[in-house]
């Protein structure tokens, strides 16, 4: 009897867990930048470099790049960890740990909302950042890569 | 003696607490500089609290018996970055580590120029970059393990030095390329497989290319330098013995005072979800009784969400040392003696033949704090030193053992 009654426990657990990988593969980011004139589209190396590396030029933008980050735990980070970074935030975070204890490279700059993230992008030439698909953009803000 | 040795502990674990305390009030006084990321200073810091067993009575591995000690690995560390202008920064970092056989104080103290994003200098007092997380060894955050794999962690030939380094970072395509080249000096104790020496080195050097293409990772690095000087001030007697009893080339032989370099060649890949890394090393040495060390390790992990498991299988090689003895035996008293004596130094030197297999978790239950255990199965070989420290008394240990670890992990 107790053992019958596990069952659809465990049902329930599975369909909860599908569904909310669905949801979650569901979701996307877009890297946004201010960087005025023409569009610019970045391949994902070029962001993954600037948001992992530090290298801020790239040849496409006549000024240095600088990212923006959302802080850990926030659904649009899990999000570009997985589709931009492909490493899980735990591993970021160890990596973070080298290269500020061996003196070679900070994390970016990190803001705690959407709204944050907008309001810096839209007032500082060169900002890098990411936001859900979908977010409505002031002018001065292009989309520069859709993972 | 013993007196003098436990004095000296003392005022070691008086200086210890000190620093402890110290870094402690200095990290709560700073927690507000820390919050201004760019101008002036920053401060930032790391500590570990590390446990661990060693199944076996007979022998010690990387300070560990079979009792229960926390005081092997466990330190706390505090960094200082103070940005002068664009271009110029200077960092220190002190640190408190709870071993007798490492040092407390400062472990890195230096000046950084940075003309361009590209381009970086360091002059001062800096660690070693050889193996992928040499230079992060106290930074348990930083890797998987609690203990990186010995048979190379351990072996590295200089874990400091004061000097300079060259940083240059580049991309060419999809390929992104970091060179750093290094010349310095250095003066210390340097603790090899229980044998301790005073090292004098005056010059020294290296270099490192890494290659990154998406998740996938090649680093080539080099050191060496062309002479090692180094007393061991536990044989010096013996080697005067034998000096004044003619035998000069036997005692030559035991001198450390010539050239050595080592290579390393580390691969890895990480994705989301699992990684797989590896890394190869070889010594070579001019020095007789620093033969030649090959040590290579696998790597790999798979994360379920927040919870790391990963496996590692670690195996060296060191060449013989010549066990020649050139004093006849049963001439007189003195000469036996002194037979004896070229056995025991014979013996003296480390032989590092090990394999082992470790096998750890790591969960990361904040973004700043991992819980890690492990358990590392260790087989060397019988004769070998094996990276044990045999307790007297027990020669004939099979050099086999089983050491378990656990581990609190925390950068702030």
């Amino acid at each position: 009897m107790s053992r019958l009654f596990h069952i659809p426990i465990i049902l329930v657990l599975i369909i909860t867990l599908l569904v909310s990988a669905n949801s979650y593969a569901a979701q996307r980011v877009v890297i946004i930048a201010n960087i005025g004139g023409e569009p610019v589209s970045l391949s994902r190396s070029q962001v993954r470099d600037l948001f992992m590396s530090g290298i801020t030029r790239v040849d496409e933008v006549e000024v240095a790049l600088f990212p923006v980050g959302m802080p850990p735990g926030h659904m649009a980070r899990s999000i570009f960890n997985a589709s931009v970074v492909g490493l899980p935030e735990s591993r970021i975070q160890s990596y973070w740990a080298q290269m500020k204890f061996s003196g070679r490279l900070k994390p970016p700059l990190e803001v705690e909302n959407v709204s944050q993230m907008i309001e810096l992008i839209s007032t500082s030439k060169g900002a890098v950042g990411y936001v859900p698909e979908g977010t409505k953009l002031p002018t001065e803000v292009q989309i520069i890569h859709a993972p | 003696m013993t007196v003098l040795k436990n004095g000296v502990w003392v005022m070691n674990s008086i200086k210890r607490s000190v620093l402890l305390i110290a870094l402690y009030l200095l990290s709560i006084s700073c927690v507000d500089a820390k919050q201004h990321d760019d101008n002036g200073l920053a401060v930032s810091g790391f500590a570990r609290l590390v446990g661990g067993y060693l199944d076996t009575d007979k022998a010690r591995y990387q300070g560990y018996k079979n009792a229960l000690s926390f005081s092997e690995m466990s330190l706390a560390a505090i960094q200082a970055d103070y940005k002068i202008n664009d271009y110029f920064s200077a960092s220190a970092q002190l640190l408190a580590h709870s071993s007798e056989n490492r040092d407390s104080g400062i472990e890195w103290l230096y000046l950084t120029f940075m003309p361009n994003e590209s381009l970086q200098f360091n002059a001062g007092r800096l660690r070693t970059p050889f193996l992928k997380y040499s230079d992060v060894i106290d930074v348990g955050f930083a890797y998987p393990w609690i203990s990186p794999p010995q048979q190379l962690y351990s072996s590295i030939l200089f874990s400091h030095y004061e000097g300079i380094n060259a940083r240059y970072r580049t991309r060419f395509n999809d390929f992104s390329v970091d060179f750093e080249a290094y010349y310095g000096s250095y003066q210390d104790d340097m603790n090899m497989q229980g044998v301790s020496a005073k090292v004098d080195i005056d010059e020294l050097y290296g270099g490192i290319v890494e290659v990154n293409y998406g998740s996938f990772q090649l680093r080539l690095a080099s050191i060496a330098s062309q002479k090692i000087e180094a007393e061991v001030d536990s044989i010096t007697p013996l080697l005067q013995g034998l000096n004044s009893a003619g035998f000069s080339d036997t005692a030559d032989r035991f001198q450390i005072n010539d050239g050595a370099h080592s290579v390393l060649i580390g691969a890895s890949f990480d994705s989301l979800d699992w990684f797989v890394g590896a890394e190869w090393m070889k010594i070579t040495s001019d020095i007789d009784v620093l033969s030649t060390l090959d040590s290579v390790y696998l790597t790999g992990g798979y994360y379920f969400d927040n919870v790391l498991l990963h496996a590692t299988f670690t195996s060296s090689r060191q060449a013989s040392i010549s066990q020649d003895n050139p004093v006849p035996l049963g001439v007189s008293d003195e000469l036996d003696q002194l037979h004896f004596t070229v056995n025991a130094l014979n013996s003296f030197f480390p032989e590092g033949d090990l394999d082992s297999l470790t096998l750890g978790a790591r969960w990361d239950f904040r973004t700043n704090m991992a819980f890690k255990a492990e358990v590392s199965l260790l087989d060397g070989r019988r004769g070998a030193s094996s990276f044990f420290d045999i307790i007297e008394g027990n020669e004939d240990f099979d050099r086999s053992s089983t050491l378990y670890q656990f581990a609190l992990e925390w950068v702030f």
